[in-house]
């Protein structure tokens, strides 16, 4: 039966066998729904099976998550990428061009032209010229970031009507639709050429201005403007960036705008000249402005009761007092950072729990917070607004962590990194028992993790049932104890293990724990055969379906046993596992077999990662992007045969520290077309120009 | 209580109680619109053979405490893991019979078992690369070589934004 006769409107009279085909032809909008609810990554894969297919990816809500990224190649119509992209008949909205140089542009900025929403530039090597040319094509222009871009900035004259533009219509009208405006880390931006900017574009929203030097001080001002109150009949300056005119500049745009980024700058009491524009902000983000004080924070955001997303993380302005007004003035808060903001202590904290709309808290960092100002604070009852929690490295107990899981059952993102003593297996079980929606777990440094906290087995038990069966082992006798990095901690291992204390610090000391290292892994082989179903009483993080990070840096204790019991996560994007001794192949290949999503992938440090382990997992994980595995000692070179081979769209390799690695290596991975960032040691001695040649490539 | 008969596309008779049958706005609308003549009275329902009307029905009667979906909301986030036990156990039938229940679910307007076919499915597409997508749903390769070195380059520099 052909796919034409399944169509038909009385499609009762098909047999129970319909094909997925005609199914999709006969129903659109199904197929549609169904795309609904895949991730970003799925969706490509899908796009990639048939035309139809990919024809039905090409649709608003998918194109609006798109965006196309060229990094570090060299854009001209005639070449790879850009002849590829003009080739293709999709809609594409975002466009993000960082550290490349642009050639012969004229094709692929038509082609940009008919549907780009937004354009950012990161280091991008254009002047004034190719600048004026890019944006007189570009008509449905919403979004603008430029980045780094030194030479645009450098000719003075530009965007000046009276010197080089000879015809900006076209370009004013484009400009004149911009609603967001991003001019991070720009060096030679000025007061002039800011103006000149911004004078085209009427109705901002959105201005981003972090990491630009701007001058704060009188000084300055009086300096480059002599003798001048007001700022109203004076020719901006050609030198400087200076708060006043951005004042005069936010001023002239108070009705639109919704949202200023000034992190990373040296705003200080200026900000309260902000407060007579009688503006209504939605989102305020002042980072690592370490120029605040509390008084002037305090009276800006009495001001601004429709803020929705504020960001005071790293400053010396957030005090208890302050929180407490905080909660007062801005009710409708839902994002709030003061990560690294060491005035705060639990009396501020607690009051956090008064923002009813609050969905993402980011409260780590802060040294005076304990236990209580959490649980008398975010998780003294329970909270099914807040998404998500960063504690790490707060000083908190287990029963605050227990706390956590408890009352806020909706989060989807929870962070306790260096948790070292709360992040304890009972807490890490409730957490899995009770945190049901958890898109990402972040348990960096929580070394006293186990196996039972993620998998809920039994050791104790386990070992009961070893030490049973231990005749079996005697045949082992010279065996070692497993690896620890303290005494104290060879020295609680429970068990039925002889402990042997090793004092020697000569070459022999590293044979010895080699040869430890590799009974280990003879003995975890042969332990995995003994662990069986009702070993496991507790809960298995394999609960937690919808994982999409997770994070175990440093969780030394964490073994295979976790990675073949616990991890089947099929959407899981990201793992990490850098410094997490006791892994091996018999874990990796498992979790390669179980978590296909995988993208990113950190194995540093891991010293019992061998050639095979990464010939396995990069032949089972299509869609590695990024791979770290740094310090990885025992990688040869075949390790890169395996990349070679396997990997077809990795972006990010990461290999410091591994020298048996290094030969021939520029001859190897020219063949992996797909990278873009080599994180490698820097060797003094460069005897190829080819691999000095790529080395230049990948640093653009 | 009142009944409505359903007479699917095989001329089959399933005598529902009308309550659960409204769980369908298809069968909601229609029964507004007989009004008082809808007590006992025969509603074809010509698209849907009487084995998946039959499961379709068994469906809504388990799920006929629900409370109602609300509107879609536009943060809500979508999940497929999120299945309940039953639904799960429900939906452990062949590709075929899950397509036939989309397209009912679609016909009948049945939002809750709509969405639970629909993540079914897109479970069954999570985490597989092309050629295992197309194997499971025995899908035709129609790119020629060029036009699939074409997507691959476009997943290349192509990402979420």
């Amino acid at each position: 039966m052909s796919c034409s006769e399944l169509c038909s409107p009385r499609y009762d009279e098909l047999p129970l066998e319909t094909s997925a085909d005609c199914f999709v032809c006969s129903a659109f909008q199904i197929v549609l729904k169904i795309f609904s609810y895949l991730g970003y990554s799925d969706l490509q894969a899908a796009g990639g099976t048939c035309h139809r297919w990919h024809a039905a990816l090409d649709q608003t809500e998918f194109n609006m998550r798109t965006r196309v990224c060229f990094s570090k190649v060299v854009l001209s119509d005639q070449l790879s990428p850009v002849a590829d992209l003009l080739r293709c008949e999709r809609r594409f909205r975002h466009f993000l061009f960082e550290d490349v140089t642009l050639g012969q542009v004229k094709e692929l900025m038509r082609f940009m032209g008919r549907t780009a929403h937004s354009l950012a530039l990161d280091n991008v090597d254009l002047n004034d010229k190719q600048f004026y040319g890019m944006l007189g094509v570009l008509p449905h222009l919403h979004s603008l970031s430029l980045k780094r871009c030194l030479p645009l900035f450098m000719s003075g004259s530009f965007l000046d009507t009276h010197n080089s533009c000879p015809d900006l219509n076209d370009l004013a009208s484009n400009l004149a639709g911009i609603r967001e405006l991003t001019l991070c880390e720009n060096q030679y931006l000025t007061d002039a050429i800011l103006m000149r900017l911004t004078s085209f574009m009427p109705s901002l929203e959105v201005i981003n201005m972090s990491g630009c030097h701007i001058a704060f001080h009188n000084a300055i001002h009086r300096r480059f403007y002599p003798g001048n109150s007001s700022s109203d009949h004076v020719l901006p300056s050609e030198s400087v960036l200076t708060f006043k005119f951005i004042l005069t500049i936010l001023n002239l745009q108070r009705r639109t705008l919704r949202e200023l980024d000034f992190s990373h700058t040296l705003i200080g009491q200026a900000l309260l000249a902000l407060s007579d524009l009688n503006l209504q902000l939605q989102r305020l983000y002042l980072a690592g402005c370490r120029q605040l004080n509390c008084t002037t924070i305090r009276n800006f955001l009495g001001t601004q009761p429709s803020l929705t997303a504020l960001d005071l993380s790293a400053t010396m302005c957030v005090s208890d007092e302050n929180l407490a007004a905080l909660v007062q003035t801005n009710p409708q808060l839902e994002h709030l950072k003061v990560n690294g903001c060491l005035s705060i202590t639990n009396a501020g904290a607690v009051h956090l729990a008064k923002l009813k709309r609050l969905k993402s808290l980011d409260i780590s960092n802060c040294d005076s917070i304990t236990s209580s100002g959490i649980t008398e604070g975010v998780a003294s009852e329970e909270n099914k607004v807040l998404q998500e929690l960063n504690v790490s490295y707060l000083q908190i107990c287990q029963e605050c962590i227990k706390a956590i899981a408890s009352n806020l059952r909706c989060l989807r993102s929870l962070h306790l990194n260096h948790c070292v003593n709360g992040a304890t297996d009972e807490a890490i079980q409730s957490v899995i028992g009770q945190l049901r929606w958890l898109r990402e777990l972040s348990l960096e440094h929580c070394s006293m993790l186990t196996d039972a906290a993620l998998t809920g087995i039994n050791i104790s038990k386990l070992e009961l049932s070893r030490k049973q069966s231990c005749s079996q082992v005697s045949s082992m006798d010279n065996f070692y104890p497993p690896y620890s990095s303290t005494l104290a901690e060879r020295d609680s291992l429970a068990g039925s293990l002889q402990s042997i204390k090793i004092s020697l610090r000569s070459k022999a000391e590293d044979e010895i724990v080699r040869d430890a290292r590799r009974k280990q892994a003879m003995l975890a082989a042969y332990e995995m055969n003994l662990i069986r179903e009702d070993d496991f009483e507790g809960h298995n993080i394999q609960q937690l379906r919808g994982l999409r990070s997770l994070n175990l840096r440093g969780c030394n204790r964490i073994s295979d046993v976790s990675l073949k019991y616990g991890l089947k996560h099929v959407e899981l994007k990201r793992l990490l596992l850098s410094n997490c001794q006791q892994i091996s192949l018999l874990g990796m290949e498992a979790v390669a077999s179980s978590c296909p999503s995988i993208e990113e992938l950190d194995l540093s440090d891991c010293y019992n990662i061998m050639d095979k382990t990464i010939q396995v997992v990069t032949a089972k994980l299509p869609r590695l992007r990024a791979l770290h595995i740094s310090g990885c000692s025992q990688l040869t070179e075949h390790t890169l045969d395996a990349i070679i081979t396997n990997c077809t769209c990795l972006q990010t390799l990461s290999i410091y520290r591994c020298r048996s690695m290094y030969t021939d290596l520029e001859e190897r991975l020219s063949s992996v077309r797909t990278l873009r960032n080599l994180n490698m040691d820097n060797l003094t001695n460069i005897d190829n120009a080819e691999f000095f040649r790529l080395k230049k490539r990948l640093d653009y | 209580m009142p009944i409505i008969r359903l007479e699917s596309s095989d001329k089959e008779i399933f005598d529902t109680d009308q309550e659960i049958a409204k769980c369908s706005e298809t069968i909601r609308i229609a029964l507004e619109d007989l009004g008082d003549e809808a007590d006992n009275s025969v509603l074809p329902v010509p698209n849907v053979n009487s084995l998946i009307l039959k499961k379709v029905l068994h469906w809504a009667t388990y799920h006929k405490d629900d409370p109602m979906v609300a509107e879609e909301d536009e943060n809500k986030e979508k999940r497929t893991d999120d299945i309940s036990s039953w639904d799960a156990d429900f939906l452990k039938v062949d590709q075929g019979t899950l397509f036939e229940l989309i397209l009912a679910a679609n016909y009948l307007n049945i939002q809750g078992l709509l969405d639970v076919t629909c993540k079914t499915v897109a479970n069954m597409i999570k985490g597989k690369s092309p050629q295992e997508i197309r194997e499971t749903f025995a899908l035709k390769n129609d790119f020629s070589p060029q036009e699939e070195e074409q997507v691959r380059k476009e997943n290349e520099w192509c990402e979420e934004k």
